[in-house]
């Protein structure tokens, strides 16, 4: 990598500037920002030498900057109607829908599927999880708890249904990051630290099941099927889909588990029926991928073989760290 | 007195684009937009119309677009249904299996030729070359004419003669616009009898921006002039990147899943008649083969842009 120096500067912008818009004492500072954000995370994504990434680093700008300049409005309103109460709702609304639309939340999620599909593996890792930290954060300052109610459902339903019919990975993955924005949004209503604590817990996963496909160059669901994996990979790609979905004994389902607890807790049952019922829709699509993969043996070719010898260990651990962190995590009540 | 003459010839130079672009041509209603002009340089990216300034419009009154519209509306609440069924269905090929072609146009009916636009330089005043695309005595889609280098002596081009045809626009119902979606395969198939001739193959991936309405990817088909049929398979690694004929310095990656057309050309130079009988085209996905693109690329000086 010859601009790996340009890399690590626009990295560090984009680290910067997340923490600029979360500790901030001002709106502006939020918005300030939101667009450094944005101005570091587009040279990272835009590679010359694809075509596509230069078009989905284009519509990326187009979208994201669409929101912030909605964001940068709306707190202008509420700035000048600061004495007008009757306009609350509609501002926090307003404010709300750009910080979603900022995420990738539905109902504004339709440049998210396409925007993944054009980025590659580290760069979708870095949208999946950092650029969700800003938005979510601001959201918590001044949301509107029935506009979020609504919203939540429809993460849920968009990220468990549009995921049914995909071929493309990362595609699959991006209907999976919708849905769980769904989860995270309630948990970030309820607390902070519910909400990092299901982010860190979400970013691992992402991170284990994103350089798996990474190591193995896997974009499409043909890849699964048509390599010669090793019984170890398998076996990491089940844990890791499982955990993803929110499966006992593994890693994913203890975030889950609290949530649904916080819910029952403030008597949201309807949502908690929706929560579970897109979670079972999402472990469909999810067991599907991998019961093919692992029984369906389409062809086994010699010319083709898997070589992974350097980086077993790194599967290996994640694995083990899938599988136990929920006895793991018992430890620190002791 | 140097520097004088040099600012001198430049205007001239200047004023003879512009005296061009004054110059009325003898078909005017078929270029009144946007004149086409190949003596000129172009001084920008980009692109006003999609169809590079041809007007292709057929005009209708609105009346009887209505018309043609309730006409459409059944076959395309039915397109819709099918769509919606294939959603429910959930079910999407998720493989391509080795050996097994599958074929995307198969011409043993006179149908699947509505599917393709023939286009040569004579449709807008540019040459005198003529094709079609009929079914053939054996039974398979002929494209054939005749292919002429003359130019038209009105000034406007300075080189003629191509036939083309190509794939109408995928689309889902309701006259959306898609793509093919190719991104379980990696070779093209054609089954074609030629006549000896070079043909271009073309596949169009126009993308959202207008940077990339005119990439294509070329491929030039050698034919075998005999009575047998030759299958030829071509690897898409093979293929190369032009944007409005010309050959890009940066090639990039076909984006398999924006294809948007294919089309077979003919511009070979050569005047005479040209046929191509095709049998079938369609896409395989060979595992064995692993080559990313076929083509040597070489390291550039700095000062060559965009590379």
């Amino acid at each position: 990598m010859n601009n790996n120096s340009n890399k690590m500067f626009f990295l560090f912008i984009l680290f910067f500037s997340t923490l600029i818009s979360i500790s901030s004492n001002s709106w502006f500072g939020c918005w300030i920002g939101l667009e450094i954000n944005l101005l570091s995370f587009i040279p990272l994504i835009s590679n010359s030498k694809n075509l596509l990434s230069v078009e989905t680093s284009l519509k990326y700008f187009l979208t994201q900057s669409l929101a912030s300049i909605n964001f940068l409005f709306m707190i202008l309103i509420k700035f000048s109607l600061l004495k007008n109460f009757n306009m609350n709702n509609i501002i926090s609304i307003m404010m709300n829908s750009s910080l979603l639309m900022k995420m990738g939340s539905a109902p504004f999620h339709f440049w998210f599927p396409n925007i993944v599909e054009g980025l590659s593996w580290m760069n979708n890792f870095m949208l999946m999880t950092w650029q969700k930290i800003s938005p979510m954060i601001l959201l918590s300052y001044y949301f509107n708890k029935n506009f979020l109610i609504f919203m939540i459902i429809t993460n849920l339903i968009i990220g468990s249904l549009g995921g049914l019919n995909q071929t493309s990975l990362r595609k699959l993955l991006a209907f999976s990051s919708i849905n769980n924005l769904g989860w995270m949004i309630f948990s970030i209503m309820i607390s902070e630290n519910l909400w990092l604590f299901y982010f860190l817990i979400y970013s691992m996963m992402i991170s284990m099941m994103i350089s798996l496909f990474f190591l193995m160059n896997m974009y499409f669901m043909n890849q699964l099927f048509i390599n010669n994996m090793n019984f170890f990979i398998k076996l990491n790609l089940l844990i890791n889909f499982l955990s993803l979905g929110g499966l006992p004994p593994f890693m994913g389902f203890m975030p889950k588990w609290i949530i649904i607890n916080f819910l029952l807790i403030n008597k949201f049952y309807f949502l908690t029926f929706i929560f579970m019922m897109t979670s079972l829709i999402i472990i469909y699509y999810y067991i599907r991928i991998i019961y093919s993969s692992f029984m369906f043996n389409y062809f086994k070719m010699k010319w083709v073989n898997l070589l992974m010898k350097n980086n077993m260990s790194l599967i290996n651990l994640s694995s083990f760290i899938s599988i136990s962190s929920m006895i793991l995590s018992t430890f620190i009540f002791m | 007195m140097s520097l004088l003459k040099t600012n001198v010839i430049t205007s001239v130079k200047y004023l003879r684009s512009f005296s061009v672009l004054c110059r009325k041509s003898n078909q005017d209603h078929h270029l009144k937009k946007c004149p086409i002009l190949f003596n000129t340089q172009r001084w920008l990216f980009w692109e006003r119309h999609r169809k590079g300034g041809y007007d292709t419009t057929i005009k209708t009154s609105n009346w009887e677009h209505l018309k043609n519209g309730l006409v459409e509306l059944k076959h395309e609440l039915k397109l819709f249904a099918k769509e919606l069924k294939e959603l429910y269905d959930m079910d999407p090929l998720l493989i391509a299996r080795p050996g097994e072609i599958d074929l995307l146009w198969c011409f043993n009916s006179p149908t699947v030729l509505e599917k393709f636009v023939t286009t040569c330089d004579s449709d807008h005043g540019e040459g005198y070359s003529s094709c079609n695309l009929e079914m053939s005595p054996a039974g398979r889609a002929l494209f054939h004419g005749y292919l002429d280098t003359r130019v038209p002596k009105d000034g406007r081009i300075k080189k003629a003669g191509y036939c083309a045809m190509r794939s109408k626009m995928q689309r889902k119902s309701f006259k959306r616009a898609s793509t093919f979606d190719w991104h379980l395969y990696n070779t093209l198939v054609l089954k074609v009898r030629g006549d000896g001739r070079a043909y271009l193959l073309n596949i169009s991936t126009e993308g959202y921006y207008d940077i990339t309405w005119n990439d294509i990817y070329h491929y030039i088909l050698y034919t075998r002039g005999g009575p047998y049929w030759q299958v030829a398979k071509i690897p898409f690694s093979k293929f190369v990147l032009g944007s409005k004929g010309r050959l890009q310095d940066k090639q990039t990656r076909m984006r398999f899943d924006k294809v948007t057309h294919f089309g077979i050309s003919c511009g070979d130079k050569i005047v005479g008649k040209f046929n191509l009988e095709i049998e079938y085209v369609g896409l395989e996905f060979d595992p064995t083969h692993d080559e990313e693109f076929a083509y040597e690329m070489y390291k550039t000086d700095k000062y060559i842009v965009a590379v």
